[in-house]
């Protein structure tokens, strides 16, 4: 089964054909950092016009590189939320639009199980059936949660920020810092060689009291960096020296460090009361290396493998869409022609 | 020459199918709420009621506005991936110039203003000419704060609103009763879009770009880090 998948959440206009959730015949992403760049952050309008000018091109052209006629198309996938409105209209427009004419049906993805259906994409040798049940680190620049996998089609939430998402965290303080966007590799540039024990920056809901933001989930399982934020933004109007000084290589690792014990924290507590046979992560922020090299160690010390999306997967992209919707037991329901879009829909 | 065409820049959507020998087939909805996201099962339905497959479809045709953002986005997209298989062409038209051009001919008229609300306190609008060409009269798309808009049209010209219900009493309310209104919301109708973009195709006339007629920049705030 070829699935033709169509990603817009936010501010990548993505397209790919994958056979039977594994096979990738073609990919494509357009990303519009530049354009987001001087704003130091995603613009909702800026991401949406620039959909509507480039997805239709970027669906003829991805499906002349596959080499495929349409007719080998058996289904159209798009992801319909969790993400922005406007952008998330275009791309379900063009899945409908393509479904209609095509005489395919159309099948609507969560972009969070997108997400941890990444985790398989670029990697025709690891079965999905291998590895539940799964704990994973969703990390990115929209979302930042846990979650237990026991198969392709059962995740539940174990915990999720309350605020921001860690990704945008560090878009934030990069800001500050002055280093540009996207932050998280900016500041994982920046801290290269900084020391992570500079500023003792907070590391937001360490304890486990009740929360009513916290909802049916554990608090301690669940993140919040906006705490973080203000204290970066306190420490740089103490220290207005520091943007431009010797010790911003400092500040900047105390502040990734910050963000990425929190999460490691979690996934560590979570990994106590969790049993499962491995950890993963994905997302945009699984790119980061310091990120990645604790989740080993602590992957090592349970004895547990570390499944991470590979670099080219972890950011929003299409092949996860169309290669979920087209996973041997995956159950994807045909939508109907009203599909709407779900900003806000859950995992 | 078959065209599919799509409206939706107003809160009445419509689409319809145009063919040979004056065929022609429209159907036309209200979307009070919403983003227009109904369109797509009602050009199925238009398709069988003709007794054509998709791939009869010479021509996918769109109107790109001044209008409803997401209805302008539903309807741009729409028809450019309809068209991707079988590399069918698109063409497209400012909703606008499909209104004027019916109001002109209802008033008998060779000038007509289009007016809307462009929020922000301020209405946009733009004035079409009809006498020296039916299709071609590209008006320049202008944003003013209401109580200067009865200066800036021609005197007399008739004015045409998809939001004239609307417009009308608000304009009334500030003393400007001045502008020679065609009463009544008015929308552009997929049914004159399809004539028009025919007209205009007869004469070799190019489609306007496929991107809606955006009355406001992306962002008001000046860049953070604007570039070097």
């Amino acid at each position: 089964m070829i699935v033709l998948g169509i990603e817009t959440s936010c501010d990548e206009t993505a397209v790919a054909l994958v056979e039977n959730g594994l096979k990738i015949h073609a990919h494509s992403v357009y990303t519009q950092i530049a354009a987001h760049r001087p704003y130091g952050g995603v613009v909702p309008e800026i991401a949406c016009r620039s959909h509507v000018e480039i997805l239709p091109g970027l669906i003829r052209d991805t499906v002349a590189d596959s080499g495929l006629a349409w007719d080998r198309i058996d289904a159209v996938a798009v992801t319909y939320g969790p993400g922005l409105a406007s952008s998330l209209l275009v791309g379900v427009a063009a899945g409908k639009a393509l479904a209609l004419r095509l005489e395919k049906p159309l099948i609507a993805v969560n972009h969070l199980r997108a997400h941890i259906y990444s985790l398989f994409m670029g990697r025709e040798d690891l079965s999905p059936k291998q590895v539940y049940p799964l704990l994973i680190l969703l990390v990115s620049g929209g979302h930042t949660c846990l979650v237990r996998a026991d198969s392709l089609n059962e995740c539940h939430l174990l915990g999720q920020t309350l605020d921001d998402a860690a990704g945008e965290a560090l878009d934030k303080g990069a800001s500050v810092l002055g280093l540009g966007y996207p932050g998280g590799p900016a500041i994982e540039k920046a801290a290269w060689d900084g020391d992570p024990g500079f500023v003792r920056f907070p590391r937001g809901l360490r304890h486990g009291a009740q929360s009513s933001l916290a909802g049916s989930l554990e608090r301690d399982l669940c993140f919040s960096f906006s705490g973080l934020k203000t204290s970066l933004r306190y420490y740089v109007h103490d220290h207005p020296d520091v943007v431009a000084g010797e010790n911003l290589k400092n500040v900047a690792a105390s502040y990734q460090a910050a963000v990425i014990d929190a999460l490691v924290e979690r996934l560590e507590r979570a990994l106590a009361r969790h049993d499962v046979k491995a950890v993963a992560c994905v997302g945009g922020v699984a790119r980061n290396q310091v990120l990645r090299d604790k989740l080993t160690e602590l992957a090592e010390a349970r004895k547990l493998p570390l499944l991470a999306a590979m670099p080219e997967f972890c950011t929003d992209n299409a092949a996860m869409v169309a290669g979920l919707a087209g996973a041997p037991g995956y159950p994807a329901a045909a939508a109907g022609m009203d599909l709407d879009v779900e900003p806000n829909l859950a995992l | 020459m078959k065209i599919l065409a799509v409206e939706l820049s107003a809160f009445q959507g419509s689409a319809a199918l145009s063919g040979p020998d004056d065929f022609s087939l429209q159907e036309v909805w209200d979307q009070e709420r919403g983003r227009h996201e109904g369109v797509f099962s009602r050009l199925s339905a238009l398709l069988s009621q003709a007794g054509w497959g998709w791939g009869d479809v010479d021509c996918f045709a769109a109107g790109r506005g001044p209008g409803i953002y997401s209805g302008l986005r539903t309807a741009l997209t729409c028809a450019q991936t309809l068209a991707l298989p079988g590399e069918k062409s698109v063409y497209c038209v400012s909703s606008g110039a499909v209104l004027a051009r019916g109001a002109s001919r209802e008033m008998n008229a060779s000038r007509v203003a289009v007016v809307g609300d462009a929020r922000r306190s301020l209405l946009w609008y733009g004035v079409f000419d009809f006498s020296l060409s039916e299709t071609d009269s590209p008006a320049e798309w202008q944003m003013v704060k209401s109580s200067e808009l009865c200066a800036r049209l021609p005197a007399g010209v008739p004015v045409v609103s998809s939001d004239w219900e609307r417009l009308e009493p608000n304009l009334a309310a500030q003393g400007l009763d001045g502008l020679n209104w065609i009463r009544g919301n008015r929308y552009p109708r997929a049914r004159d879009l399809a004539a028009l973009v025919r007209l205009r195709m007869e004469q070799g006339l190019p489609s306007e770009k496929p991107v809606p007629v955006y009355m406001h920049p992306p962002v008001l705030i000046a860049p953070r880090f604007p570039p070097a």
